[in-house]
């Protein structure tokens, strides 16, 4: 899956981006991928040995991405995308008086 | 006499400094950090550009030279992780902490502004005075001399800046680089902040002390006078009120008072300079 990582700069505060997801399995699955606390996102494929799934999203947080099999429910893979915020380097400014500036 | 009166003013600026020295020491203890974007701390790599516009005079104490009229004041800052500008100032930092800064600093000689309108500092405040090149001393009204071209200056040197709490003050020691008169200038100032709401009112106090060599260059006149070193304190007010995002309306007042070494100069007719500007600051960037 990726990215793995969206990084903030500056006055951004959302992440937009593709998120593109590939699976493989040695028998024939019946899978969905969702990401997590967002419903509106989730693919699923029917007796397949292989899937791939691209989709554009808005996030600011830390988003979570689930294979799972939909009929035990159960998760079979799960991959995190970290929002990371470039940290704003700040630094003393001069306000010298002599000139009119 | 005249070694009576530099051995005083050097011993001036130096209590001066000695003094704030002691107050940066005790900075140490009450360091104010930068944890957001403000007057004080600005981002690195983020460029501030804006234009001031209102109305505004700079007296000027030179004969035959009229006052400077503000009009537009502009102001550009960058500060990368070492290097920065501040308009006409460029520099380097050498150290920086929460109570200390130390800079490698380059300026320009200010005393040029009331010679020639075509000075840096002058050269975007439209209708700046112009004046003919040479004057008739009215002190000594049976002597005519011509008074030579006064060229841009800078100086380069060591610049220290400190924070205790409110307070911030900076020291530089400068030499004049550029081979004009290779004469020194040593600025100590204090600022405080009286009003810090949404609304800011800032007071700024301090002395700059100019060599004789730096003070011959600009008010000597060969022949006739020459000049001492010069301490000239001056006493800043600034006002600031953002309006909107891009709009700060803004007013200051500088008053300087010039050194005997300065105002006896023949060529001189004022000992007090004062600058005043009203009006609106527009961020460009």
């Amino acid at each position: 899956m990726r990215p793995r990582v969206c990084t903030l700069s500056g006055d951004d505060t959302t992440c937009n981006t593709t998120v593109h997801a590939e699976w493989r399995s040695p028998r024939n699955e019946s899978l969905c991928l969702f990401i997590v606390d967002r419903p509106e996102v989730r693919q699923c494929w029917e007796d397949h040995k292989q899937g791939v799934y691209s989709v554009e999203v808005s996030f600011s947080a830390n988003l979570v991405v689930e294979l799972r099999d939909a009929e035990r429910d159960q998760v079979l893979a799960s991959q995190g995308i970290a929002v990371i915020r470039q940290a704003l380097l700040l630094r003393h400014k001069r306000r010298p008086p002599w000139n009119i500036f | 006499m005249a070694t009576l009166t530099m051995s005083c003013t050097v011993r001036s600026t130096l209590v001066f400094v000695a003094i704030a020295a002691a107050a940066g020491t005790q900075a140490a203890a009450a360091q104010t950090p930068c944890t957001a974007p403000s007057a004080d701390c600005i981002a690195v790599h983020d460029l501030q550009v804006s234009l001031s516009f209102g109305y505004g005079t700079r007296t000027n104490p030179v004969v035959g030279r009229d006052d400077i009229p503000l009009f537009v004041i502009p102001y550009l800052s960058y500060y990368g992780k070492r290097f920065f500008v501040e308009s006409l100032e460029p520099g380097v930092t050498l150290y920086e902490s929460d109570a200390h800064t130390f800079n490698l600093i380059a300026s320009p000689g200010f005393d040029r502004v009331f010679f020639s309108r075509h000075d840096p500092q002058n050269i975007f405040v439209p209708f700046a005075a112009s004046a003919p090149p040479g004057f008739t001393d009215e002190v000594a009204a049976d002597q005519t001399f011509t008074v030579g071209q006064r060229h841009t200056t800078y100086l380069a040197g060591p610049e220290w800046l400190f924070r205790h709490g409110d307070y911030i003050g900076q020291v530089s020691a400068l030499y004049e680089v550029t081979g004009r008169h290779k004469g020194y200038e040593v600025r100590a100032a204090v600022s405080r902040p009286l009003i810090q709401s949404e609304q800011s009112l800032v007071l700024n106090a301090g002395l700059t002390w100019k060599s004789a060599a730096t003070v011959d260059y600009f008010y000597g006149v060969r022949g006739l006078y020459e000049p001492d070193s010069a301490l000239n304190p001056f006493i800043k007010l600034s006002y600031a009120l953002p309006l909107s995002e891009r709009w700060t309306l803004t007013a200051f007042v500088h008053y300087e008072y010039l050194d005997n070494a300065i105002a006896d100069s023949p060529i001189v007719t004022e000992r007090e300079v004062v600058t005043a500007f009203a009006g609106l600051n527009f961020k460009v960037l």
